[in-house]
């Protein structure tokens, strides 16, 4: 077992070694034509600087829909909420029995439903990873502007 | 009549209903859900652009504009449920860069590879893209044009490009991105049964007691069917849930057994499960005598890396992918020196947890369903690791039943439909066929009405050895279709971007959006995408689902159908093929490359009379285009296994499962009574294979190619995120998803960026030997990487971490290894 | 605060197709409930309007459990909070 890690460690230092010299490649005609992607102009080949991390709003009001079955945003934070076999932190405030006093917006009824069909007297166990369907929003303009439009009676 | 947001909504509950059942509603009920027409918004389904989960969504649409969309109730996939991405569908054709026209690099109105991009006309793109591949043909042969398509094309999309590579152009140069994500797949398949795809379905999902996660990620990869599987963990008490990893993930929070080992350790834990069931007497002795044949991969096969590489040249069999037959007893000791304390030594996981999963395995009570997608598919070893995998479930029998299933899980929306079931792969041909067999190439041939000797015999470039023979000039004219490979491929300094600013090489990149892939090419072709046109698509359990076109495309943009059949327009049968092969043919003398393989009265055997009112492709052939190509496509798989329904049944259900044989969809295959392929009496059948028996193949633990040294002190592993799909060109455009996950993070253990001096958030330099990136790190966010190993997604193209991957693949499949790399980092 | 809120849901009722007119003349009885259509095969689309959630589950379970209903699917729910005295016109 021992020798087995031995010539993994030796390989991985022969490779390094006979390449490490080796400048990264440089290919003296990248031009992007004058062409924007979601970099930006930034050519392909510069190292481009990290933008700035994004932080989410510890709360805020709820988030508008543009159309009926969109799933509503998470106006606030969510970092450090437990989401595990023996516990879902969004339950806590979001269900029925909690929303009320809690000021939060309640689970749809669409939610207690099972695959089937069947009305549950809690959330379906499929709806249990809320975080599948309802994300939060960061405080970053859009790198593309979105054309989309409602509908003319939502607007 | 006064409309009041009350009754608007009333209207959109009563019709959204209406849609499912398939209920019209009386005019009074009509009138009251709007005064006009414009008020009104039409539903139908389509299967969501993204995964190879293949969710259907029903699509709103109003005055020509996608307004909303919703999960479909009706659908057995998801029943009335989507992922964030599948609730934004209704976004991501608006994005306001949306491209309108062809652009052509120009200097003093021609074409100059160092000019900027201007606009021309489709004609003008297709003159010189024509000039271009004549010009290639003609100075070097077939073997310089080439194609990198996709598992996103349509079905019809896929096959019409296959044919006009393979049959037009006699070039066997086009792949799917879909190499850089099942080919082992594909290459596990083929060596355990003969015949591709998945045997079981997603109905599995409800049956099995126990999961495991083969290095997937399936909360956030695969969220529908990840909502399926929470479905049964939650319900029934009695299942467990195996999560294998190198990192931790979303998809632990709802796993009874964590298991993160060691990059490249899973070949041994595999091997250790398949000796514990030896060791513990568990195997299904009826079932592998009657059902397996033993054998042995060769050894030592290189890394798929370029011929000159050190690693390459050391390898003692070099690519090979012989198999050697062996006896039971030849395979237990084989797998005997995979003992619990070696493995748990060799992987870091610890005895206890590897023991937990294998019990699963043995326990002849216990049904399970082992999931896998990147993870194993994009290894050095991924062939061989999906091999290792079925040999669990043949050894004791857990196969082919509900419940007990090997499944193999996909990431794009037709990854099987159109990559693999059509078989647009440089070594492929629709239904498993391969260009290899004389007698496959004769099928084909026949079908399509082509002379012998049409199609080459010998493969084409995969999608790496394509990057490297546009850098090395092989490959001059080159088209990518569907995809954002510039992007998407591993070491894009050395080999990818070279390639395609090789002043030799003319390269064409047709997308709905300027993406990474365009910045880097000659052409840009704007394209209609998803329900700007009708199509097919194949998801992972076999499922074939059909769309209408719903809305026109943005103005300008034209399908990648309507752009292969123009282009096939510009070139006559004498441009493409030898004087021999014409005479084969005569009749074909004269006439255009269309003509020869669209208009051979099977493509174009279906009237206008059948189109829906909205359908520009078919519109602009004359033709319902969809349908004939659907139709001749059929005609290859249908009696052999692969038998799909005529194409109109797929606009009346849901989709169906292949083999669909006299009106039935097929659930298990292999399996008497559920399988019509299957004879009375024989339980199981592996059909695929001349003996109806699959192989369970011994494969070793092996080192990977590139592991962390002293000064590259650190794994990289590249994925996805549940916010955005692939390289982000769709889902960056929509603004919920992009706030949702603006940046590619560098996730990294609060550990090693103490070491590092870094804290949440610092800028860091990335380095591997090949390229450097910068990003900021993340000590705390969904993914925590144990110590020594950091994760980065791909989706940003802002960072483009494929500058610091390694181009090594399986050397069997061809597919890249995007997991496991070595790299440094250093605060900026 | 007055609750201000409204459930609006529509449903699938799927039902004999012998008795489909009786059934439906069954559930038009029903508080908060109103017809919009149905077809030949026993389907039949219904719209709920109601001020609490749990009342949407309470319908749903009275419809299930009369005689001739075979399955009733919940396709759609939004929640509202409308003021009726102000309730803008489209």
């Amino acid at each position: 077992m021992k020798q087995f890690l031995t010539v993994l460690l030796a390989a991985g230092a022969m490779l390094s070694a006979s390449v490490q010299s080796a400048e990264i490649a440089e290919i003296d005609n990248v031009n992007n034509g004058g062409v924007a992607s979601l970099r930006g102009i930034t050519e392909l080949d510069v190292t481009r600087k990290a933008d700035a991390m994004k932080r989410v709003e510890r709360d805020r009001n709820p988030i508008d829909r543009d159309y009926v079955y969109q799933p509503p945003l998470i106006p606030h934070q969510t970092r450090h909420y437990e989401m595990s076999l023996n516990a879902n932190k969004c339950l806590s405030c979001h269900s029925w029995k909690y929303a009320g006093e809690m000021g939060a917006t309640k689970i749809s009824v669409t939610h207690y439903q099972t695959r089937e069909g069947q009305v549950l007297s809690d959330v379906s166990p499929r709806r249990y990873f809320c975080l599948q369907c309802h994300v939060t929003q960061a405080d970053a303009t859009p790198l593309i502007k979105n054309n989309f439009r409602r509908v003319e009676s939502l607007r | 009549m006064k409309l009041t947001r009350r009754t608007l909504i009333k209207a959109n509950a009563a019709a959204s209903a209406a849609a499912l059942a398939g209920v019209t509603l009386p005019a009074a009920a009509t009138n009251l859900i709007a005064s006009s027409e414009e008020t009104r918004i039409k539903w139908d389904k389509a299967p969501c652009r993204f995964c190879g989960v293949g969710c259907s969504v029903l699509v709103g649409t109003q005055d020509g504009r996608v307004v909303a969309t919703q999960g479909d109730p009706d659908a057995p996939v998801n029943k009335g449920i989507n992922c964030i991405k599948g609730y934004f569908l209704s976004k991501i054709m608006y994005g306001n860069d949306r491209l309108t026209t062809p652009l052509l690099r120009m200097r003093a109105g021609k074409f100059d590879k160092d000019g900027d991009f201007a606009p021309v006309s489709w004609d003008q793109a297709f003159d010189i893209m024509a000039e271009k591949w004549k010009s290639a043909l003609k100075a070097k042969g077939p073997t310089s044009v080439g194609m990198f398509g996709s598992g996103q094309w349509t079905v019809m999309e896929g096959y019409a490009a296959s044919k006009l590579m393979k049959a037009g152009f006699r070039s066997n140069n086009i792949d799917p991105n879909a190499r850089h994500c099942m080919a082992s797949a594909v290459g596990g398949f083929m060596r355990t049964f003969g015949i591709d795809e998945p045997m079981g379905c997603y109905d599995d999902f409800e049956h099995a007691d126990a999961f495991v996660l083969w290095g997937a990620n399936m909360a956030e990869m695969h969220p529908i069917l990840w909502t399926r599987l929470t479905d049964r963990r939650l319900s029934y008490p009695h299942v467990r849930v195996n999560v294998l990893s190198t990192f931790r993930h979303r998809s632990f929070e709802l796993s009874d057994n964590d298991i993160i080992f060691t990059p490249q350790t899973d070949l041994a834990i595999a091997n250790f499960i398949a000796n514990y069931i030896i060791e513990n007497d568990a195997v299904n002795w009826e079932f592998v005598n009657k059902h397996t044949n033993f054998k042995r991969a060769t050894t030592d096969i290189g890394y798929g890396l370029r011929n000159e590489h050190p690693l390459q040249k050391q390898a003692a069999n070099p690519n090979s992918g012989k198999m050697h037959p062996m006896t039971f007893e030849e395979y237990k000791a084989s797998v005997a020196e995979y003992s619990a304390d070696k493995v748990s030594e060799l992987s870091g996981v610890s005895k206890e947890k590897l023991i937990t999963l294998a019990k699963l395995y043995a326990d002849p009570n216990t049904k399970v369903m082992s999931l896998w997608t990147m993870g194993i598919n994009q290894h050095t070893r991924g062939v061989w690791m999906n091999s290792l995998v079925y040999n669990i479930h043949l050894l004791v029998g857990k196969i082919s039943q509900p419940g007990n299933s090997p499944f193999s899980l996909t990431g794009q929306p037709s990854a099987c439909g159109t990559a693999r079931e059509v078989g647009t792969f440089s070594h492929r041909l629709p239904a498993d066929l391969v260009v290899t067999k004389k007698e496959h190439r004769d099928i084909a041939e026949k079908i399509w009405k082509l002379p012998e000797g049409t199609i080459p015999a010998k493969p084409g470039y995969h999608a790496v050895e394509q990057n490297r023979r546009l850098k090395d000039g092989d490959i001059n004219a080159y088209w990518v279709m569907c995809n954002n490979n510039m992007q998407a491929a591993p070491n894009l300094m050395e080999e990818g971007l070279p390639g395609y600013r090789n002043p030799d090489n003319f390269i064409v990149c047709s997308d709905p959006y300027p993406t990474v892939t365009a910045q880097a090419s000659d052409l840009i072709l704007p394209t209609a995408m998803w329900v700007e046109k009708e199509g097919a698509y194949g998801n992972a359990e076999r499922r074939t689902q059909a769309w209408y076109q719903q809305v026109k495309p943005v103005e300008g943009a034209k399908s990648d159908l309507w752009q292969l059949l123009e282009f096939s327009k510009r070139f006559s049968i004498e441009d493409v093929w030898p004087e021999e092969l014409i005479k084969e043919m005569p009749e074909y003398r004269g006439k255009s490359v269309y003509e020869v393989l669209y208009r051979n009265q099977q493509v174009d055997a279906f009237p206008l009379s059948e189109v829906q009112e909205l359908n520009d492709d078919a519109r602009d052939q004359g033709f319902y285009v969809q349908k004939g190509l659907f139709e001749e496509y059929a005609a290859f798989g249908r009696g052999h296994g692969h038998d799909l329904a005529p194409y109109d049944r797929y606009h009346q259900v849901r989709g169906l499962r292949w083999p669909v044989v006299d009106g039935k969809e097929t659930r298990w295959r292999f399996a008497e009574g559920s399988d019509p392929y299957v004879e009375k009496g024989s339980g199981f059948q592996f059909y695929g294979k001349p003996d109806n028996k699959a192989n369970i193949i011994f494969a070793p633990y092996e080192q990977p190619p590139e592991s962390p040294n002293e000064e590259y002190d650190l794994w990289l592993c590249t994925g996805r995120v549940l916010e955005h799909w692939h390289s982000g060109s769709l889902t960056g455009r929509v603004p919920e998803l992009y706030r949702a996950v603006p940046d590619a993070l560098c996730y990294i253990h609060p550990e090693d960026a103490i070491r590092r001096n870094l804290r949440r958030g610092d800028e860091v330099l990335i380095e591997s030997i090949r390229g450097e990136v910068r990003c900021r790190v993340e000590t705390r966010g969904r993914d925590r990487p144990p110590e020594g190993l950091v994760f980065v997604p791909w989706f940003d193209a802002r960072v483009l971490i494929n500058k610091v991957t390694l181009d090594a693949t399986d050397p069997l499949s061809k597919q890249t290894d995007f997991k496991k790399c070595a790299v440094k980092i250093s605060k900026v | 605060m007055e609750n201000k809120e409204v459930h609006i849901s529509s449903l699938i009722v799927h039902v004999r197709p012998a008795r489909l007119d009786e059934t439906k003349m069954q559930i038009s009885r029903l508080k908060d409930v109103e017809i919009y259509g149905d077809t030949e095969e026993g389907k039949i689309v219904v719209v709920l309007e109601t001020v609490r959630q749990k009342y949407i589950t309470d319908i749903i379970e009275t419809i299930n459990n009369l005689e001739d209903v075979l399955n009733t699917s919940l396709v759609y729910h939004q929640i509202e909070h409308l003021d009726p005295s102000c309730e803008e016109d489209l």
